[in-house]
């Protein structure tokens, strides 16, 4: 007859203790994920949102062969490089970066009608226009305030579209200072004056959110995604990438602590709040102290690759059920438009012929 | 024999004009045309100033072995001109159709982009927008692979001013599809652009050569104002190639015209770009 366990620990997992979860394993196979709600299928619509490290996400998941949601492509005649550089594909559309919970809740309102900034355009001094809400969109601001209005409402369309197709939202939190409008509360990506726009402490403050704030935005932001598409699947991540700078009056350290914090509660709260919403632990695969950090470069910031990939492997695992080292890396080529690719060669021919042709007259 | 031949045939007596050396592709062949044309009518236009075509799609000059910044891989009868003919000018007139790669024929994802400083051009908001600085951007990018390595290589290699010339504006929609060339079963599935579009990207394509030949310290002739319909927007008819993007001989006689009077202007005044 065997004994009972004495204590709740003795019936606990591996994954419940330090020393043969994290300590003992070897920092590669760490895997600091138990379960998941959910499992994606290749059929399913990803869609991509959130801070800076999120690109890497977005990048693994088309590299590997996922169905990866893109609503707002750049038009076939964009050569790759120049897409890329005018935002395309960073993200599900192009909104850009993502920081803060309050962003994404106000791109969805404002995507749909319901929220109108006052400060809706900046003009820069050398006449080109700027979006506050996605500043660095075009590198070089918009040529007159109604392309700037136009592209909006074409970006408007394909936000609206990915909230209707999407199957999983994966949203990457990676802040929680932010400059606000006094005048509305429409939160900025960028501190005006940084990116484009004018800053003026009239109208612009500085606001760090609190957890309880981040959570409400976050609740607000799923069930606003799901009054449209209640069948959407959520995970949650947190950045791992520190503050660059705080506009807190704190050492940075300190504060990109508090920030990670905040982000990391909200994002548990939130996913033991609602269905369907999964953690997924990123942010404690890239900072984990298993990793003596070496998933961060010489600038303490900017996560290696050897880093993202340890999530993306873990992230596959658990969702997909797949072991990335067996898939075949499905890089894509940039894509080359067939009406352009048949235009070019017809050209060639056309142009040859021109001078054919000029030959053939000389020689009568 | 090519034009090139039959002006070599024309070197007996030493020469003391200006000699002005064209170098380029298939819009090259409409000053060809041109210069016959006043040599023939008006050869006073021309005065002593003897020019010579280097058609880079003619055997002699195809560009077969050229290696992106290695001018010494430039062809071999290119480099002897260059060195032999001894230009007091090089005028380029390179490539010019990435453009109408893009926009000759309506894309199945129909476009359209706002043109800075001519608003008045119509903008159609039903088509797929791009901003202008994505289409200067794609241009330029187009330029950077099809323009700047052989104008680098000649660079590399002159002894003379370096001088671009802008290609012609677009032609008429009705010429195209008379006209259709080696498009016609294109343009059996698909629609000629609208001449405003065709015109918004062939000006943002001069903008982007401009722009490439100022950071190679080239300067650029505009085709001359005379050559555009009273639209402004595109080419007279009279100065069409029964094909869909080139100037005829007319077009390269007041193309040739317009460079002549460049060249006696900047000689003039002493001036070397």
């Amino acid at each position: 007859m065997t004994e009972r366990p004495s204590h709740p620990y003795a019936r606990l997992p591996d994954t419940s203790f330090w020393g043969r979860a994290v300590a003992g394993v070897v920092p590669d196979d760490l895997d600091p994920v138990v379960s998941v709600p959910f499992r994606i299928s290749a059929s399913d619509k990803v869609a991509t949102a959130g801070s800076c490290f999120a690109q890497h996400i977005a990048r693994h998941l088309q590299n590997v062969g996922f169905n990866y949601f893109v609503s707002e492509p750049a038009h076939p005649v964009l050569p790759a490089a120049v897409a890329e550089a005018f935002g395309y594909g960073m993200f599900t559309a192009r909104y850009g970066n993502i920081y803060t919970a309050r962003q994404l809740l106000q791109l969805l309102q404002r995507a749909h009608g319901d929220f109108v900034p006052r400060e809706n355009h900046w003009a820069d001094a050398d006449g080109r226009w700027r979006d506050p809400f996605r500043p660095r969109i075009e590198p070089e601001g918009f040529a007159s305030l109604r392309e700037l209005e136009l592209d909006r409402r074409q970006h408007f369309d394909a936000v609206r579209r990915a909230v209707r197709e999407l199957d999983v939202f994966v949203f990457t939190l990676g802040l929680t200072e932010a400059w606000i409008s006094r005048e509305d509360g429409a939160v900025y990506p960028l501190c005006p004056g940084t990116a484009g726009g004018t800053f003026d402490e009239q109208r612009h403050g500085f606001h760090n959110f609190t957890a309880a704030e981040t959570v409400a935005d976050l609740l607000a932001s799923i069930d606003f995604l799901r009054n449209i598409n209640p069948s959407a699947r959520v995970i949650l991540t947190v950045s791992p990438v520190p503050l660059v700078a705080t506009a807190d009056r704190q050492h940075v350290l300190t504060a990109t602590t508090y920030s990670k914090s905040v982000l990391r509660v909200a994002a548990e709260e939130v996913s033991r709040q609602r269905e369907q919403v999964a953690y997924f632990p990123s942010y404690e695969i890239i900072t984990g102290g298993y990793s003596r950090g070496r998933y961060f470069a010489q600038d303490l910031r900017s996560v290696t690759e050897e880093g993202v990939t340890h999530v993306m492997r873990t992230f596959l695992r658990h969702f997909a059920g797949v072991d990335a080292a067996s898939m075949p890396a499905q890089r894509k080529q940039p894509a080359v438009d067939a009406h352009v690719a048949s235009m070019e060669q017809l050209i060639q021919v056309h142009c040859d012929e021109e001078v054919l042709a000029a030959a053939a007259e000389r020689r009568t | 024999m090519g034009l090139t031949g039959w002006l070599l045939g024309k070197q007996d007596k030493p020469h003391t004009g200006r000699r002005l050396l064209f170098v380029g592709h298939s819009h090259l062949t409409a000053l060809e045309l041109g210069l016959r044309a006043i040599q023939a009518r008006t050869p006073e236009d021309l005065g002593d100033t003897e020019v010579r075509f280097a058609n880079l799609r003619e055997d002699a000059y195809k560009l077969s072995g050229f290696r992106h910044g290695a001018p010494e891989t430039l062809p071999s009868a290119l480099k002897s001109l260059l060195t032999d003919f001894k230009p007091d000018r090089i005028v380029l007139v390179l490539q010019g159709n990435e453009h109408n790669v893009l926009a000759l024929v309506e894309h199945p994802q129909p476009f359209d982009f706002q043109l800075p400083g001519e608003p008045d051009l119509p903008l159609d908001e039903s088509r797929t927008l791009l901003t202008h600085a994505a289409v200067e951007a794609t241009l330029f990018h187009s330029l950077q692979s099809s323009v700047q390595p052989i104008m680098a290589a000649i660079l590399a290699l002159a002894k003379a001013p370096v001088t671009a010339l802008e290609t012609p504006p677009p032609l008429a929609g009705d010429h195209i599809r008379a006209h259709p060339g080696v498009f016609r079963e294109k343009l059996a599935e698909r629609p000629v652009a609208p001449l405003t579009l065709r015109y918004k990207m062939w000006r943002v394509r001069t903008r982007q050569l401009h722009r490439l030949c100022a950071a190679l310290g080239v300067a650029v002739i505009p085709v001359p104002a005379n050559v555009f319909d009273e639209s402004g927007l595109m080419l007279k008819p009279a100065l069409h190639n029964p094909d869909p993007t080139h100037g005829n001989a007319g077009y390269g006689v007041l193309a040739l015209r317009t460079v002549l009077r460049f060249d006696r202007e900047q000689s003039a005044a002493g001036n070397t770009p």
